[in-house]
Protein backbone atom coordinates (compact mmCIF):
# COMPACT_ATOMS: atom_id res chain seq x y z
CA UNK A 1 0.00 0.00 0.00
CA UNK A 2 1.21 3.46 -1.25
CA UNK A 3 2.07 5.73 1.87
CA UNK A 4 0.28 9.43 1.50
CA UNK A 5 3.38 11.00 0.70
CA UNK A 6 3.46 8.95 -2.52
CA UNK A 7 -0.17 9.64 -3.46
CA UNK A 8 0.15 12.85 -2.95
CA UNK A 9 3.14 13.04 -5.51
CA UNK A 10 0.97 10.81 -7.81
CA UNK A 11 -1.46 13.50 -7.34
CA UNK A 12 0.79 16.49 -8.23
CA UNK A 13 0.95 14.82 -11.59
CA UNK A 14 -2.66 15.01 -12.07
CA UNK A 15 -3.17 11.32 -11.36
CA UNK A 16 -7.19 11.01 -10.58
CA UNK A 17 -6.83 7.19 -9.16
CA UNK A 18 -3.85 8.75 -6.51
CA UNK A 19 -6.80 11.09 -5.28
CA UNK A 20 -9.36 8.71 -5.13
CA UNK A 21 -7.22 6.37 -2.90
CA UNK A 22 -6.36 9.50 -0.37
CA UNK A 23 -9.98 10.17 -0.54
CA UNK A 24 -10.75 6.18 0.55
CA UNK A 25 -8.42 6.64 3.16
CA UNK A 26 -9.22 9.42 4.44
CA UNK A 27 -12.90 9.53 4.28
CA UNK A 28 -14.49 7.98 7.13
CA UNK A 29 -12.09 10.28 9.59
CA UNK A 30 -12.28 12.91 7.57
CA UNK A 31 -16.48 12.96 7.25
CA UNK A 32 -16.71 12.11 11.23
CA UNK A 33 -14.61 14.95 12.07
CA UNK A 34 -16.56 17.38 9.76
CA UNK A 35 -19.82 16.74 10.90
CA UNK A 36 -18.17 17.26 14.74
CA UNK A 37 -17.63 20.36 13.83
CA UNK A 38 -20.40 21.33 11.32
CA UNK A 39 -22.74 19.15 13.21
CA UNK A 40 -24.83 19.19 9.75
CA UNK A 41 -24.31 15.45 8.24
CA UNK A 42 -25.86 17.01 4.92
CA UNK A 43 -23.53 19.52 4.42
CA UNK A 44 -20.74 16.90 5.28
CA UNK A 45 -20.22 14.91 2.14
CA UNK A 46 -20.06 18.55 0.27
CA UNK A 47 -17.55 19.62 2.62
CA UNK A 48 -15.22 16.31 2.19
CA UNK A 49 -15.33 16.99 -1.59
CA UNK A 50 -13.99 20.37 -1.79
CA UNK A 51 -11.44 19.59 0.83
CA UNK A 52 -9.89 16.95 -1.96
CA UNK A 53 -10.41 19.33 -4.38
CA UNK A 54 -7.94 21.66 -3.11
CA UNK A 55 -5.45 18.69 -2.44
CA UNK A 56 -6.08 18.02 -6.24
CA UNK A 57 -4.76 21.36 -6.87
CA UNK A 58 -2.47 22.23 -4.64
CA UNK A 59 -0.77 18.72 -4.03
CA UNK A 60 2.53 20.29 -5.98
CA UNK A 61 3.15 22.91 -3.91
CA UNK A 62 2.90 21.05 -0.64
CA UNK A 63 5.76 21.64 1.38
CA UNK A 64 6.41 18.89 3.52
CA UNK A 65 6.37 20.58 6.34
CA UNK A 66 3.78 18.84 8.34
CA UNK A 67 2.79 14.97 7.66
CA UNK A 68 0.39 14.67 4.92
CA UNK A 69 -2.36 14.07 7.11
CA UNK A 70 -2.36 16.72 9.44
CA UNK A 71 -1.91 18.87 6.29
CA UNK A 72 -5.21 17.67 4.53
CA UNK A 73 -7.17 17.70 8.55
CA UNK A 74 -6.09 20.97 8.27
CA UNK A 75 -7.98 22.00 5.05
CA UNK A 76 -10.76 20.02 6.36
CA UNK A 77 -10.81 21.61 9.75
CA UNK A 78 -10.87 25.16 7.77
CA UNK A 79 -13.37 23.98 5.74
CA UNK A 80 -15.46 22.49 8.43
CA UNK A 81 -15.06 26.03 10.41
CA UNK A 82 -16.58 27.77 6.88
CA UNK A 83 -19.36 25.87 6.57
CA UNK A 84 -20.55 25.92 10.09
CA UNK A 85 -20.16 29.70 9.96
CA UNK A 86 -22.19 29.81 7.21
CA UNK A 87 -24.86 27.64 8.59
CA UNK A 88 -24.33 28.93 12.40
CA UNK A 89 -26.15 25.21 12.69
CA UNK A 90 -24.93 23.94 16.19
CA UNK A 91 -26.90 21.30 17.86
CA UNK A 92 -28.10 21.87 20.92
CA UNK A 93 -28.82 19.41 23.72
CA UNK A 94 -32.31 18.01 21.93
CA UNK A 95 -30.65 17.38 19.41
CA UNK A 96 -28.08 15.09 21.46
CA UNK A 97 -30.49 11.73 20.52
CA UNK A 98 -29.53 11.99 17.01
CA UNK A 99 -26.13 11.11 17.68
CA UNK A 100 -26.52 8.56 19.60
CA UNK A 101 -24.83 5.64 18.74
CA UNK A 102 -25.71 2.48 17.15
CA UNK A 103 -22.59 -0.05 17.35
CA UNK A 104 -21.56 -2.32 19.97
CA UNK A 105 -21.31 0.24 22.67
CA UNK A 106 -23.68 -0.02 25.79
CA UNK A 107 -26.70 2.61 25.02
CA UNK A 108 -25.79 4.81 28.07
CA UNK A 109 -22.42 5.39 27.28
CA UNK A 110 -23.33 6.19 23.67
CA UNK A 111 -26.10 8.60 25.10
CA UNK A 112 -23.52 10.30 27.31
CA UNK A 113 -21.37 10.38 24.87
CA UNK A 114 -23.56 12.45 22.51
CA UNK A 115 -24.69 14.81 25.19
CA UNK A 116 -21.43 15.36 26.02
CA UNK A 117 -20.40 16.25 22.92
CA UNK A 118 -23.35 18.03 22.16
CA UNK A 119 -21.70 20.14 25.35
CA UNK A 120 -18.76 21.26 23.68
CA UNK A 121 -17.64 24.13 21.49
CA UNK A 122 -16.31 23.06 17.93
CA UNK A 123 -12.62 23.37 19.19
CA UNK A 124 -13.04 21.40 21.85
CA UNK A 125 -14.82 18.42 19.78
CA UNK A 126 -12.54 18.81 17.07
CA UNK A 127 -10.10 18.16 19.53
CA UNK A 128 -11.78 14.88 21.10
CA UNK A 129 -12.63 13.66 17.25
CA UNK A 130 -8.73 13.43 16.84
CA UNK A 131 -7.84 12.06 19.76
CA UNK A 132 -9.86 9.53 20.37
CA UNK A 133 -10.93 8.74 17.25
CA UNK A 134 -8.62 10.08 14.69
CA UNK A 135 -5.57 8.92 17.04
CA UNK A 136 -3.55 11.78 16.57
CA UNK A 137 -0.92 13.00 19.29
CA UNK A 138 -1.25 16.11 20.59
CA UNK A 139 1.46 17.67 18.61
CA UNK A 140 -0.42 16.65 15.52
CA UNK A 141 -4.06 18.05 16.36
CA UNK A 142 -1.95 21.35 16.90
CA UNK A 143 -0.84 21.08 13.60
CA UNK A 144 -4.46 20.55 12.28
CA UNK A 145 -6.25 23.42 14.42
CA UNK A 146 -2.90 25.71 13.58
CA UNK A 147 -2.72 26.36 17.55
CA UNK A 148 0.43 25.08 19.91
CA UNK A 149 0.42 22.29 21.84
CA UNK A 150 -0.62 23.87 25.18
CA UNK A 151 -3.90 24.88 23.73
CA UNK A 152 -4.84 21.11 22.24
CA UNK A 153 -3.96 20.04 25.96
CA UNK A 154 -6.22 23.13 27.24
CA UNK A 155 -9.06 22.44 25.06
CA UNK A 156 -8.92 18.76 26.15
CA UNK A 157 -8.63 19.35 29.97
CA UNK A 158 -12.07 21.61 29.68
CA UNK A 159 -13.77 18.73 27.25
CA UNK A 160 -12.35 16.38 30.24
CA UNK A 161 -14.51 18.74 32.83
CA UNK A 162 -17.32 18.62 31.47
CA UNK A 163 -17.79 15.04 30.80
CA UNK A 164 -17.33 14.36 34.41
CA UNK A 165 -19.56 16.80 35.17
CA UNK A 166 -21.80 15.16 32.65
CA UNK A 167 -21.12 11.81 34.25
CA UNK A 168 -21.90 13.39 37.40
CA UNK A 169 -25.20 14.46 36.93
CA UNK A 170 -26.43 11.46 35.33
CA UNK A 171 -25.11 9.69 38.41
CA UNK B 1 2.96 24.86 36.21
CA UNK B 2 3.39 21.44 38.37
CA UNK B 3 5.12 18.21 36.55
CA UNK B 4 2.02 16.14 37.80
CA UNK B 5 -0.23 18.51 36.26
CA UNK B 6 1.60 18.45 33.20
CA UNK B 7 0.73 14.81 33.16
CA UNK B 8 -2.52 14.43 34.12
CA UNK B 9 -3.30 16.69 30.70
CA UNK B 10 -1.49 13.80 29.28
CA UNK B 11 -4.01 11.19 29.94
CA UNK B 12 -5.97 11.69 26.28
CA UNK B 13 -2.93 10.53 24.44
CA UNK B 14 -2.19 7.77 26.76
CA UNK B 15 -5.39 6.76 26.12
CA UNK B 16 -5.21 6.83 22.59
CA UNK B 17 -1.72 5.47 22.67
CA UNK B 18 0.44 8.19 21.01
CA UNK B 19 2.47 8.81 24.04
CA UNK B 20 6.51 8.43 23.57
CA UNK B 21 7.80 6.28 25.64
CA UNK B 22 9.33 8.76 27.86
CA UNK B 23 6.13 10.60 29.01
CA UNK B 24 4.41 6.68 28.99
CA UNK B 25 6.73 5.46 31.44
CA UNK B 26 6.25 8.80 33.55
CA UNK B 27 2.59 8.81 33.11
CA UNK B 28 2.11 5.05 34.21
CA UNK B 29 4.11 5.78 37.59
CA UNK B 30 2.18 8.79 37.99
CA UNK B 31 -1.27 6.23 37.77
CA UNK B 32 0.59 4.30 40.79
CA UNK B 33 -0.14 6.79 42.94
CA UNK B 34 -2.69 8.98 41.63
CA UNK B 35 -6.48 7.48 42.55
CA UNK B 36 -7.90 10.31 41.02
CA UNK B 37 -6.20 9.53 37.10
CA UNK B 38 -7.11 6.24 37.43
CA UNK B 39 -10.46 6.58 38.06
CA UNK B 40 -10.66 9.58 35.27
CA UNK B 41 -8.59 6.92 32.98
CA UNK B 42 -11.10 4.47 33.55
CA UNK B 43 -14.11 7.02 32.22
CA UNK B 44 -11.72 7.90 29.39
CA UNK B 45 -11.05 4.81 28.59
CA UNK B 46 -14.88 3.65 28.08
CA UNK B 47 -15.76 7.22 26.56
CA UNK B 48 -13.18 6.41 24.05
CA UNK B 49 -14.60 3.17 23.33
CA UNK B 50 -18.01 4.62 22.71
CA UNK B 51 -16.22 6.83 20.38
CA UNK B 52 -15.46 4.50 18.05
CA UNK B 53 -19.53 3.83 17.69
CA UNK B 54 -21.03 5.88 14.51
CA UNK B 55 -23.21 8.24 15.27
CA UNK B 56 -26.51 7.73 13.40
CA UNK B 57 -26.88 10.24 11.69
CA UNK B 58 -23.17 9.76 10.09
CA UNK B 59 -24.37 6.07 8.72
CA UNK B 60 -25.71 7.21 5.52
CA UNK B 61 -22.78 10.03 5.04
CA UNK B 62 -21.10 7.21 5.35
CA UNK B 63 -22.42 4.69 3.30
CA UNK B 64 -22.21 7.62 0.19
CA UNK B 65 -18.63 6.85 -0.26
CA UNK B 66 -18.97 6.02 -3.77
CA UNK B 67 -21.47 8.86 -4.41
CA UNK B 68 -18.28 10.89 -2.83
CA UNK B 69 -16.51 9.99 -4.89
CA UNK B 70 -18.51 10.48 -8.65
CA UNK B 71 -19.11 13.78 -7.42
CA UNK B 72 -15.27 14.54 -6.85
CA UNK B 73 -14.87 13.19 -10.74
CA UNK B 74 -17.55 15.52 -11.64
CA UNK B 75 -15.98 18.31 -9.69
CA UNK B 76 -12.68 17.85 -11.82
CA UNK B 77 -14.16 17.59 -14.97
CA UNK B 78 -16.04 20.83 -13.80
CA UNK B 79 -12.67 22.42 -13.17
CA UNK B 80 -10.65 21.61 -16.22
CA UNK B 81 -13.41 22.03 -18.36
CA UNK B 82 -13.94 25.66 -16.79
CA UNK B 83 -9.97 26.38 -17.09
CA UNK B 84 -9.92 25.91 -20.71
CA UNK B 85 -13.70 27.56 -21.67
CA UNK B 86 -12.82 30.60 -19.27
CA UNK B 87 -15.08 31.93 -17.10
CA UNK B 88 -18.84 33.55 -17.36
CA UNK B 89 -19.20 36.58 -15.62
CA UNK B 90 -22.27 34.12 -14.35
CA UNK B 91 -19.55 31.92 -12.80
CA UNK B 92 -17.72 34.32 -11.80
CA UNK B 93 -20.27 36.38 -9.56
CA UNK B 94 -21.22 33.30 -8.43
CA UNK B 95 -17.95 32.35 -7.18
CA UNK B 96 -17.92 36.04 -5.72
CA UNK B 97 -21.33 34.44 -3.56
CA UNK B 98 -19.38 31.54 -2.50
CA UNK B 99 -16.15 33.12 -0.83
CA UNK B 100 -15.70 33.95 2.66
CA UNK B 101 -14.67 37.59 2.28
CA UNK B 102 -17.42 39.43 3.97
CA UNK B 103 -19.38 42.50 2.66
CA UNK B 104 -21.71 44.45 4.65
CA UNK B 105 -25.37 43.54 4.00
CA UNK B 106 -27.10 45.20 0.70
CA UNK B 107 -22.79 45.31 -0.72
CA UNK B 108 -23.40 42.71 -4.09
CA UNK B 109 -19.84 41.45 -3.07
CA UNK B 110 -16.56 42.16 -2.88
CA UNK B 111 -13.96 41.23 -5.18
CA UNK B 112 -10.90 39.75 -3.81
CA UNK B 113 -8.30 40.87 -6.03
CA UNK B 114 -5.10 38.94 -6.02
CA UNK B 115 -1.77 39.37 -7.85
CA UNK B 116 0.46 36.78 -8.15
CA UNK B 117 3.56 36.78 -9.22
CA UNK B 118 4.38 33.74 -10.88
CA UNK B 119 5.29 32.94 -14.77
CA UNK B 120 8.74 33.73 -15.24
CA UNK B 121 9.52 34.54 -11.32
CA UNK B 122 8.29 31.28 -9.89
CA UNK B 123 7.18 33.53 -6.72
CA UNK B 124 4.57 31.58 -5.19
CA UNK B 125 1.13 32.38 -4.43
CA UNK B 126 -0.29 32.00 -1.15
CA UNK B 127 -3.64 30.07 -1.10
CA UNK B 128 -5.21 30.23 2.16
CA UNK B 129 -6.86 27.00 1.60
CA UNK B 130 -4.11 25.03 1.84
CA UNK B 131 -1.92 27.04 3.63
CA UNK B 132 0.47 26.26 0.58
CA UNK B 133 1.79 28.31 -2.23
CA UNK B 134 0.28 27.83 -5.57
CA UNK B 135 0.97 29.40 -8.90
CA UNK B 136 -1.93 30.72 -10.38
CA UNK B 137 -0.75 30.69 -14.01
CA UNK B 138 -4.01 30.03 -16.03
CA UNK B 139 -5.31 32.20 -18.84
CA UNK B 140 -2.46 35.48 -18.13
CA UNK B 141 -2.04 37.81 -20.33
CA UNK B 142 1.65 38.19 -21.36
CA UNK B 143 1.21 41.17 -22.75
CA UNK B 144 0.34 43.19 -19.68
CA UNK B 145 1.30 43.13 -15.59
CA UNK B 146 -1.16 41.77 -13.91
CA UNK B 147 -1.66 41.89 -10.39
CA UNK B 148 -3.15 39.44 -7.69
CA UNK B 149 -4.95 40.50 -4.54
CA UNK B 150 -6.52 39.71 -1.38
CA UNK B 151 -8.77 41.96 0.29
CA UNK B 152 -9.37 42.62 3.88
CA UNK B 153 -12.84 40.49 5.02
CA UNK B 154 -15.35 43.45 5.29
CA UNK B 155 -14.19 45.49 2.14
CA UNK B 156 -16.95 47.19 0.42
CA UNK B 157 -17.55 46.62 -3.73
CA UNK B 158 -17.40 50.60 -3.67
CA UNK B 159 -14.21 50.35 -2.41
CA UNK B 160 -12.81 47.68 -4.18
CA UNK B 161 -13.97 49.96 -7.50
CA UNK B 162 -12.32 52.94 -5.75
CA UNK B 163 -9.05 50.89 -5.53
CA UNK B 164 -9.51 49.43 -9.08
CA UNK B 165 -9.85 53.40 -10.63
CA UNK B 166 -6.89 54.20 -8.51
CA UNK B 167 -4.71 51.37 -9.73
CA UNK B 168 -5.74 52.14 -13.11
CA UNK B 169 -6.59 48.17 -13.37
CA UNK B 170 -9.45 45.83 -14.86
CA UNK B 171 -10.16 42.15 -13.61
CA UNK B 172 -8.82 39.48 -15.46
CA UNK B 173 -10.84 36.11 -15.51
CA UNK B 174 -12.56 35.03 -12.78
CA UNK B 175 -11.78 34.61 -9.24
CA UNK B 176 -9.38 31.36 -8.21
CA UNK B 177 -11.58 28.70 -5.81
CA UNK B 178 -9.28 30.11 -3.26
CA UNK B 179 -10.27 33.67 -3.87
CA UNK B 180 -7.75 35.17 -5.86
CA UNK B 181 -8.58 37.45 -8.24
CA UNK B 182 -6.45 39.15 -11.25
CA UNK B 183 -6.15 42.98 -11.77
CA UNK B 184 -4.83 43.93 -15.33
CA UNK B 185 -2.09 46.68 -15.05
CA UNK B 186 -1.78 49.38 -18.29
CA UNK B 187 1.48 48.80 -20.11
CA UNK B 188 2.23 52.56 -19.65
CA UNK B 189 2.57 52.55 -15.76
CA UNK B 190 5.26 50.51 -13.75
CA UNK B 191 3.64 47.56 -12.04
CA UNK B 192 6.33 47.57 -9.49
CA UNK B 193 4.67 51.09 -8.51
CA UNK B 194 1.30 49.99 -8.95
CA UNK B 195 1.90 47.09 -6.37
CA UNK B 196 3.36 49.29 -4.16
CA UNK B 197 0.04 51.18 -4.05
CA UNK B 198 -1.84 48.69 -4.12
CA UNK B 199 0.12 47.26 -0.41
CA UNK B 200 -0.41 50.60 1.18
CA UNK B 201 -4.03 50.55 0.97
CA UNK B 202 -5.84 49.14 4.13
CA UNK B 203 -8.30 47.46 2.12
CA UNK B 204 -5.41 45.12 0.46
CA UNK B 205 -4.06 42.71 3.07
CA UNK B 206 -1.98 40.71 0.35
CA UNK B 207 -0.56 41.67 -3.26
CA UNK B 208 1.70 40.33 -5.62
CA UNK B 209 2.76 41.02 -9.24
CA UNK B 210 2.18 37.91 -12.20
CA UNK B 211 4.00 38.18 -14.97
Amino acid sequence: MKQDKDLLSDISDQNQSALEALYERYFDRMTRFVTQITRDPQTTLEVVNDVFMVVWRSAQNFRGDSTVSTWIMGIAYNKALSAAAKKKSWATEDDCDSFVGTAAVINSDAHDIATVMNKLSPDQRAVVELTYYAGYTYKEIGEILHCPENTVKTRMFNARKILKRTINARC
Amino acid sequence: MNTETELCELLPWLINGTLDSEDMTRMHSHLDTCEACQKEKETLMQFSRGMQATPQDLDAVLASRAEGIQMLREQITDSATNNSAGFTKESWLQKLMDKRVLVPAGAFASLVLVVSLAMSSGLPLFDQESGNFELLTDDLDEELPVVQIIFEPGTTEQQVRDIILSLNASFVGSPSDTGVYRLELPSDIDPERQLNLARNLRQVKWAELER
